[in-house]
């Protein structure tokens, strides 16, 4: 965002707690409904309709790994016929120089190798991941939320974060238990 | 008939099973399976297996050592049969990788929920079997620490690999099977890896899984990406793992020896690996079951009679392969291939085709019995024998067809030295080393798919569920 | 209930009315086809008439592999183009009418080379005695009779279900289903020896049969969406379709056009790198004037093109864009068994003569248009969406709740 608070904020946030991923989903739905935009829920398995709950979507790992998908064919077939035809020219059982036929199975591992690491490199880098240390993991109970319990938490970023209401909010929400998140 | 009451009580049969016994919560789930990682005392047998294996894993050490030392020569490969021990079990140990890719990847796409409790486990299985079969190639190429010339780089001599090949194929195919098998095994361990993290009590341990874990934190913007990311790597895995044993296959089917040359190999051999690879999930699955019986309620008796099934459908391709073989030997009218049937069937190498035939063809029909797709030392039988049929299919293929070259001069026998013995068994070492340790430091099911699982079965059964309930409404 | 004009039904019977009509045009263009051919033993009248009715043959076992198929795994994929796939396999007993003339033909030295006395002396001893008339004929019998009564087995047992509700049905047909799928795939395998690879005797590909139930089996999923997705406003369509379903529809299609491109490419890749004379014939037959041309641009058509749009998600949702992919690969399939089959007979060197198209497009069109008018006949007798098995229903009515959510 443009405009930081210009001394930081000893508060990440507020997270509430729920030990159902279907209160979860109602309650990211509520959320947003009620104008929060920072904030975002946690949970120990992928739980479906949370991202539709949230209005989050992001189409970019598809695309790069069509992308990475096409380089890498390109890459197989273009070295390969480099090769053959240009830089080493070897006759091989009397067959044509342009071998297509049998440049297939390098070409297709080569775009199946660029596109899976393409994948898992912009998986990571778009998530921000690796990121040892993360203002969530002070929590309360948060070592849960890879195991049992699902949370969801609104950011100080929020431009309608104001403590007391947000704290009102969460617990109106269902949850276990809400508390604040020190930065 | 009273219609009605049919209608209600037979239906059963046509809903989604639930493939979790007994019952369970999300934190059980994470309690029981987590425990296996971090209960300090493993049981008794996990040390027996471990220094079992351990002790194999040396003679394969002392194999590759002397071969290294000596040469070659050690094996019992000679003119004609150039390719034999090597090869065989190079394919051998490929194919038992397969049934892993397949189970994480195709049975992902197909959205078969029975997949989540053996995936983590056959997906470090492929690994394991690649590094095994990955070892092969690289030596018999005679002098290994030249390897490196397998791969295309701009060298001072100016040449290249020849990329016509079926074998410069099989260093493209099986190295990016490995790498992109790592990357999907790795991505599905980050979230159970944040499990353990969170877990575990002694701080060293702790920090080494936090590391692991690359800061995991559930995040639902995360877990969209992660599982965008999940399914594309399941999507290129599947025509990948299909890829690396058609490649396999062309090592043999793009030359012209009989019993080499036939266009049925390609899905014949995929069929091949996914059937010895399911065996040997049965091979080390049915014992862990005993070993940690915690685990019974995640790999019940439906996983068992499902991987039954899949064996029955595989060996019944690779049978039909067998018999096209056959047919179509004796169909061509060509000497050479006429010859082959003749050396399959009254060759010196007769009995390894009969028993070849019985192991794959024959027992496995057993699996259309209901009642022994669920019963375990069955099962652990059949998947031994299927694993030996499977060698023995390989066996088949490669010496039994060098031996009977085109011309009678170049006919031969082929017999493994120990040498060939002790690599062979030594790599088994090898593999069920791995395999402890990894069960040691990681979870053997993938924990957060069992509660995504578990959620499922909440929509689907209802909570509270006896592992029987209808589907109708429960939402 | 919704009114007539609104079900699947009207549709199927405007379908069945021009049927005919288009069978009478392909006749007469199979007919001027014949008279043009100047070939003493018919060749090009009879390489169109086998292309003819391998192409409605395809639909019909692909569907029967469909059927034995999804009476053994009880999928939900094929659930919604079940009941198109039973009637295209109804029409088993005609096509073993339209079967006729070729078995007169091999008792009379045509179509067939080993049919003729010169060449079946030459043959080896095995072929002999695998290719006399006799053999090939009761070997066609039994795979008619096969397939025939197996499918209408299972067939039945669907249908019955509809009305009691039985489930004991079900797993009648998936004891049924099992077995008999097994030997459909080798009877299917032998059927396509027989009656397409012995049209070069000496030639032969173990992966031949395969080939031809993969694409056969694709091509009956891309009628039976095309169909479903054409009248997916109509009753009892409209109570199935969703996103799910459309979604399960393309990533089928998208599977069996991957095993396409493979089968192709492993045939291909091993005949090609062989180059043994008995077997290359095959790719040196199609490789011959503008058939070099038709062979790459099927494969664009029938490999890339639809690969392409099928991974796409946006397709899979769309049901006006899944509807065309679908019609396109049963097009581009009827135009590959084109390639597939006539030039084992008919010379391309010179480039594609007139009465070689005139004859082919009547052929499909003659056996085709009488084909049509008895399967949309099987088709609107009965219900379109099997009724004892709800899963279809109910997935529609949780997308419904969770969407108005």
């Amino acid at each position: 965002m443009a405009h930081v608070a210009d001394e930081s904020p000893k508060l990440f946030g507020i997270v509430a707690e729920f030990d159902d991923p279907d209160v979860l989903i109602e309650a990211a739905t509520k959320t947003r409904v009620a104008g929060y935009r920072k904030f975002d829920a946690y949970s120990p398995m992928p739980v479906h309709g949370l991202a539709e709950a949230m209005h989050f979507e992001d189409v970019r790992i598809p695309w790069m790994a069509f992308f990475g998908g096409i380089t890498g064919c390109c890459l197989g077939l273009g070295f390969q016929t480099w090769i053959a035809l240009i830089d080493y020219p070897m006759n091989v059982g009397g067959k044509p120089l342009f071998t297509w036929p049998q440049f297939i199975p390098i070409t297709f591992e080569a775009t199946v190798l660029v596109t899976g690491l393409t994948t898992f490199v912009s998986q990571f880098a778009l998530n921000g991941l690796p990121k040892p240390y993360n203002p969530m993991f002070n929590a309360k109970n948060f070592d849960r939320a890879s195991q049992d319990r699902f949370f969801l938490c609104i950011e100080t970023r929020d431009p309608k974060f104001d403590e007391a209401s947000v704290t009102e909010f969460l617990q109106g929400l269902g949850a276990l238990d809400v508390s604040e998140v020190p930065a | 008939m009273a219609i009605n009451s049919i209608d209600s009580s037979k239906r059963t049969r046509l809903v989604p099973q639930n493939f979790i016994d007994g019952e369970h919560s999300y934190t059980t789930i994470s309690e029981i399976l987590a425990g296996v990682v971090l209960n300090p005392k493993p049981p008794t047998v996990w040390f027996v297996a471990t220094g079992l294996g351990f002790c194999v894993l040396n003679v394969m050490l002392l194999a590759v050592t002397y071969l290294v030392l000596t040469g070659t020569g050690v094996w019992g490969n000679n003119q004609p049969t150039a390719w034999a021990w090597d090869i065989v079990n190079f394919v051998w140990w490929i194919g038992i990788g397969h049934a892993g890719t397949l189970i994480s990847a195709i049975l992902l796409l197909m959205r078969q929920s029975w997949r989540n409790s053996i995936n983590r486990f056959a997906e470090a299985m492929t690994i394991f079997a690649v590094m095994c079969a990955g070892l092969y190639p690289l030596l018999h190429t005679g002098r290994p620490w030249l390897d490196y010339w397998l791969f295309p780089y701009a060298n001072t001599l100016g040449m290249w690999p020849q990329t016509r090949s079926p074998l410069e194929w099989d260093v493209f195919a099986v190295s990016t099977y490995f790498t992109i098998s790592l990357l999907f095994w790795f991505l599905g361990l980050i979230p159970d890896i944040a499990t353990l993290r969170d877990r575990s009590q002694h701080p060293l341990v702790k920090c080494i899984y936090g590391l692991a874990s690359m800061g995991w934190i559930g995040s639902a913007k995360h877990w969209f990406r992660y599982e965008q990311a999940y399914n594309i790597l399941a999507g290129i895995s599947a025509p990948l793992v299909l890829s690396v044993h058609t490649i396999v296959s062309f090592d043999f089917a793009v030359g012209i020896v009989p019993g080499w040359h036939t266009t049925i190999f390609p899905p014949y051999f995929v069929a091949g690996a996914v059937f010895a690879g399911f065996a040997m999930v049965l091979t080390f699955g049915l014992p862990l079951r005993s070993v940690y019986p915690q685990i019974k309620d995640f790999i019940t008796e439906k996983h068992l009679d499902w991987m039954a099934k899949i064996l029955l459908a595989t060996g019944l391709i690779v049978f039909y392969g067998y018999i096209l073989e056959m047919f179509y030997g004796w169909y061509s009218g060509n000497t050479y291939e006429l010859a082959l049937v003749y050396n399959r069937l009254f060759g010196p190498y007769k009995w390894f085709y009969y028993a070849l035939i019985f192991c794959n063809g024959i027992f496995p029909q057993l699996c259309w019995v209901p009642q022994l797709r669920r019963n375990v030392p069955f099962l652990f039988v059949l998947s031994i024998i299927v694993g030996i049929g499977m060698w023995l299919e390989r066996f088949v293929i490669i010496p039994m067809s060098l031996t009977r070259d085109f011309l009678t001069s170049s006919w031969g026998y082929y017999a493994p030295t120990e040498w060939d013995w002790a690599l062979f068994i030594g790599t088994m070492g090898f593999f069920v080393f791995l395999l402890f340790m990894f069960i040691k430091v990681l979870p053997i099911i993938n924990i957060f798919e069992m509660r995504d699982l578990l959620m499922k079965n909440h929509h689907q059964f209802g909570h509270g569920h006896d592992g029987h309930e209808n589907s109708e409404e429960a939402h | 209930m919704s009114a007539e004009a609104s079900t699947a039904v009207s549709s199927l019977k405007r379908l069945q009315a021009i049927a005919l009509p288009a069978a009478f045009v392909g006749a007469i263009l199979l007919g001027i086809g014949f008279q043009m051919d100047v070939d003493p033993g018919k060749k090009i009248f009879w390489s169109s008439y086998l292309y003819g009715f391998m192409v409605w043959f395809s639909l019909a076992i692909g569907s029967t592999t469909l059927i034995f198929l999804h009476h053994t795994i009880r999928a939900q994929w094929s659930l919604s183009i079940l009941r198109v796939a039973e009637a295209c396999a109804k029409t088993l007993p005609l096509l073993a009418v339209f079967f006729l003339p070729l078995v007169w033909a091999a008792w009379n030295g045509q179509v067939y080379p080993w049919a003729n006395h010169d060449v079946y002396h030459h043959l080896h001893p095995n072929k002999q005695m695998w290719f006399s008339p006799t053999g090939w004929t009761i070997r066609s019998a039994i795979y008619f009779a096969y397939w025939i009564i197996g499918t209408n087995y299972l067939t039945k047992l669907s249908l019955k279900q509809d009305d009691n509700r039985d489930e004991a049905f079900a797993a009648k047909r998936t004891n049924f289903a099992a077995p008999g799928g097994v030997l459909h795939v080798v009877l299917l395998t032998f059927a396509m020896t027989d009656w397409v690879m012995s049209l070069d005797p000496m030639w032969l590909s173990s992966l031949y049969g395969a080939w031809h139930m993969a694409t056969s089996l694709l091509f009956s999923i891309a009628v039976g969406s095309f169909i479903l997705l054409s009248l997916r406003t109509k009753s009892p369509y409209s109570g199935v379709i969703q996103p799910q379903l459309t979604k399960d529809l393309g990533n089928l299609m998208l599977g069996f056009t991957m095993v396409y491109g493979y089968f192709t490419l492993s045939q291909f890749l091993i005949i090609w790198s062989g180059n043994l004379p008995e077997e290359n014939i095959f790719f040196v037959q199609r490789f011959e004037g503008p058939m070099v041309y038709l062979g790459a641009a099927l494969v664009v058509c029938q490999f890339v093109i639809p690969f392409l749009l099928l991974i796409s998600g946006k397709t899979k949702r769309t049901p006006s864009i899944l509807r065309f992919v679908a019609g396109w690969i049963a097009v581009v399939r009827i135009v590959d068994l084109f390639w597939q089959i006539v030039p084992f007979m008919v010379n391309f060197s010179g480039g594609i003569a007139v009465p070689v198209i005139l004859g082919a497009v009547g052929a499909v069109l003659a056996v085709g248009g009488i084909w049509v008018y008895v399967f949309s006949g099987n088709a609107r007798k009965v219900a379109l969406i099997p009724s004892y098995d709800p899963r279809l229903i109910e997935a529609k009515q949780q997308w419904e709740a969770s969407s108005h959510a």
